[in-house]
């Protein structure tokens, strides 16, 4: 944080309660208030919503049929150390009967 | 609980506790919940190959407990919970595997520090230095702190629902979440700091 005055550093510690909405009315309009009359803190917000924002929008790859495949072999042949067939348990697929009623 | 994993719920409905999962129950639930999953692990674990790991774990305690689990009928909060401490043994372990060689390798320390160099393989996977800071940013938290963050601000979990998967009060989780991300912020201010207005 690179505010200089108290006051601004107070009002820091409440950005990221102001962010989420977490602030009682009062100390929300102070909060705004001081975003408005105050540059550094402003700077400092907007930096934070950046950042929030950069999070909510982390990318990651999507995950390899092959092991969603394995996933699938693993626990549906039986033998294989997974779950004990189903079809072999129940004598059938019991989740079709279920859609068909 | 975050919507994210809401989308089976009808698969889990049509499910009866007490038995084992179908084999079409087997392919819809990996279908339906395997790519999010292994997101989700990827953001809090950063690497592709612990995220595979996570996503065999989760599946596997999801088929092996499933009479306890279908019957409680909120599988959202379960992988959530599931995939948290996972990836959270994953991060601490990868911490003390560090320290180990830290402690071996003074010069490796430097570089650890400064954020130079990073263990999760696929950091720079997507080409964007933006993406590849906030990686880096995130490795610089503890495993607490980054699995906080992106339950929090990536999943859109409430500081009540984190508190209970991390067994901590929800004062410490808007601490945690409020120090991750000015850490956060410290990391990425030289990249965002020329899109200001």
């Amino acid at each position: 944080m690179k505010t200089s005055k108290p006051f601004c550093d107070k009002m820091a510690r409440s950005f990221h309660d102001y962010h989420d909405d977490e602030l009682s009315l009062f100390m929300r309009r102070v909060v705004q208030k001081h975003l408005a009359t105050c540059g550094p803190c402003r700077r400092e917000y907007v930096l934070l919503q950046m950042t929030v924002e950069t999070l909510r929008q982390k990318r990651a790859p999507d995950v390899p049929p092959k092991l969603l495949k394995k996933i699938v072999r693993q626990f549906t042949d039986p033998g294989q150390g997974g779950a004990p067939a189903p079809r072999e348990l129940l004598g059938g697929d019991w989740l079709e009967g279920l859609q068909r009623t | 609980m975050g919507g994210r994993f809401g989308v089976a719920m009808d698969i889990l409905r049509m499910c009866i506790p007490g038995v084992h999962p179908s084999t079409r129950t087997i392919e819809s639930l990996v279908q339906l919940y395997g790519n999010k999953i292994y997101k989700l692990a990827y953001h809090m674990t950063g690497s592709a190959d612990d995220a595979e790991d996570v996503v065999q774990e989760v599946f596997l305690k999801l088929f092996r407990n499933w009479a306890q689990i279908g019957a409680r009928r909120n599988l959202s909060a379960w992988i959530h919970r599931v995939v948290s401490n996972a990836s959270l043994d994953l991060l601490r372990s990868r911490q003390a595997r560090r320290r180990r060689e830290v402690a071996a390798d003074a010069g490796r320390l430097e570089g650890v520090a400064s954020g130079r160099t990073s263990d999760r393989p696929d950091a720079r996977l997507d080409g964007s230095e933006l993406n590849d800071r906030l990686s880096l940013a995130l490795e610089s938290l503890s495993p607490q702190l980054s699995v906080a963050l992106i339950l929090f601000d990536h999943e859109g979990l409430k500081a009540r629902e984190i508190a209970e998967i991390l067994n901590v009060a929800e004062a410490t989780v808007r601490g945690y979440v409020s120090e991750a991300r000015q850490r956060v912020k410290e990391c990425l201010t030289p990249y965002l700091a020329g899109r200001t207005t």
